[in-house]
């Protein structure tokens, strides 16, 4: 039997030499290979798992058998956020009485929360009423730690500039707030970057996307507020060697990783989620800025994955919250999301917390 | 010390007895009573946005040698009856890898009830590694004639539990 071991070295050793199945992808644009040899030693070029039964087999989508999965925990304490619009979202809308809102929101166990850009810059707040939020966000010991840019940075015509100009009035925004991160994407050529388009994944597309990071980066200069950027299936950034390369390539500091590990999943990925999950952390390590947790199923005959409650799917639970745990940070922030009905965020939230109890992971507060 | 020695000769005769209390006899082939029995809730799948209930509801045979119970289900698509799992209904928990992956260990316990039939399986969720702990338990009980059968079925989780009962006619 192979090594079931990930590290970084083994993930990147071997370069072009050792990738032969799945995504893998040993298809490697000739552009790499002529790059200046200094340039190209220092970026992730082998992208995939490594090869389960050796590099003369077919598509390695099974896992290896026993694989080793370190559930040691750290001292991370979670702060669990929901993406709920009707319970746990933090909307913009005038009149609300946020000290009720904010206990509700505690006593069912969330103790962090974003927005969504859109509907945050809808409406300008008065400053008193951004005081008001404040003051009871600390009475009720909950984190505003940010907001959701869904917009398009490399989008086709006027899309780009506006969804730039978007990003920077957003960062702008949770600065004022005294927020910490503003969550983005990569984007892609379709004007609905969840559309993917052919010329997602080419070198044009990708320095559109590092060049439109860099201006928004530029722009909003000495404002201390993270840029995770999150993955999505359907973009250039949809793997962690690709946000590996894309905080290199951007090269500032505040850019990092909004983790979501089933933006990354495809097939080859669905049932090595445990073996993902630790290449992913090992690779990015620190760069994560934080999480969200979903999970997903593969249940039709295409490549059908879909989503399903945290902790029922192929994502490694056990590994992924002793992982998070394991960040070097005091607390870490993370969405549960894309459910469909209120009572599946009630659902989620036990089960998380029930892995994680069972592992002696912390996440703050409990559930009413 | 006789009589010592009696009660602990009882105590490990217990489970024997036990055993022959288990006058219900399962064997036979059931056919689906679609109409008297509820729809079947997929564990593997969970959301809204693709049905979470098994479709249609497969036969049954069951073959009972004293405490050990195979039961076939209809295939849906090919042979009949082709996938037994089989049950020794001697009230211990029995260590087997998950029939649906192949990836994990499942803990099934069956035993005998009165006239009932009790097996619970504790197994991570769709039998996935680092998955949340689901705790099954059917419940089968025959009718007065021996002709209709009952299977109730509970999954509990951490988030929610969820029953429902099938019921088949003997053929």
């Amino acid at each position: 039997m192979t090594s079931n071991k990930i590290s970084r070295r083994n993930a990147f050793k071997g370069a072009l030499a050792a990738g032969a199945a799945g995504l893998a992808a040993a298809a490697l644009p000739k552009a790499y290979a002529q790059q200046g040899a200094a340039d190209a030693a220092a970026l992730p070029r082998q992208v995939g798992l490594p090869n389960v039964w050796g590099e003369d087999f077919l598509f390695q989508w099974s896992p290896p058998e026993n694989v080793a999965r370190d559930l040691s925990v750290g001292d991370a304490v979670i702060r669990l956020s929901s993406s709920n619009e009707r319970f746990g979202r933090l909307m913009n809308v005038e009149g609300t009485d946020y000290a009720s809102q904010f206990s509700a929101w505690r006593t069912a166990g969330w103790s962090a929360c974003e927005a969504s850009s859109n509907q945050w810059l809808s409406r300008k707040m008065p400053a008193s009423e951004v005081a008001e939020v404040k003051a009871q966000l600390r009475a009720n010991d909950i984190v505003f730690y940010g907001l959701h840019c869904g917009g398009n940075i490399i989008g086709p015509g006027a899309v780009a500039e506006q969804s730039q100009r978007h990003v920077i009035d957003a960062i702008n925004a949770v600065a004022e707030m005294e927020g910490k991160l503003v969550l983005t994407h990569a984007g892609g050529l379709h004007p609905n970057r969840n559309v993917a388009h052919p010329q997602n994944w080419s070198r044009d597309a990708w320095m559109k996307s590092v060049n439109a990071l860099k201006r928004i980066c530029r722009d909003t200069a000495g404002i201390d507020v993270k840029i995770p950027i999150e993955a999505v299936n359907s973009e250039s950034v949809n793997n962690p060697w690709a946000q590996k390369r894309l905080i290199e390539d951007v090269g500032d500091p505040r850019v990092g990783v909004g983790l979501d590990l089933t933006n990354f999943v495809f097939p080859g990925f669905a049932f090595r989620t445990t073996e993902l999950l630790n290449l992913t952390f090992d690779m990015l390590g620190e760069h994560i800025t934080y999480v969200h947790a979903k999970d997903l199923v593969w249940n039709e005959m295409m490549a059908g994955l879909n989503w399903a409650l945290q902790g029922t799917g192929l994502i490694d639970y056990e590994t992924f919250l002793a992982r998070v745990s394991r960040l070097q940070r005091p607390e870490i922030y993370m969405l549960i999301e894309f459910l469909v009905e209120d009572e599946q965020y009630v659902q989620a939230q036990r089960n998380v917390r029930s892995i994680a109890n069972q592992l002696g992971v912390k996440i703050y507060g409990t559930q009413a | 010390m006789k009589s010592i020695m009696l009660t602990v000769v009882s105590l490990m005769l217990l489970p024997l007895a036990a055993c022959a209390q288990s006058g219900a006899d399962f064997s036979g082939t059931w056919v689906a009573n679609v109409a008297e029995s509820e729809p079947a809730v997929d564990t593997n799948y969970w959301f809204g946005r693709i049905p979470n209930v098994v479709p249609g509801q497969p036969n049954l045979r069951v073959e009972q040698d004293g405490d050990t119970i195979s039961v076939y289900e209809e295939a849906r698509v090919l042979t009949r009856y082709d996938y037994p799992a089989v049950y020794v209904a001697d009230g211990k928990a029995h260590s087997v890898t998950s029939s649906n992956t192949g990836m994990a260990q499942e803990t099934v316990t069956t035993s005998w009830d009165e006239a009932a039939l009790t097996i619970e399986t504790v197994k991570p969720w769709g039998g996935m590694p680092g998955n949340i702990t689901l705790h099954s338990k059917e419940v089968w009980r025959l009718s007065s004639d021996g002709n209709k059968l009952s299977i109730t079925t509970t999954h509990s989780s951490p988030a929610k539990e969820l029953s429902y009962t099938r019921v088949y006619n003997r053929e």
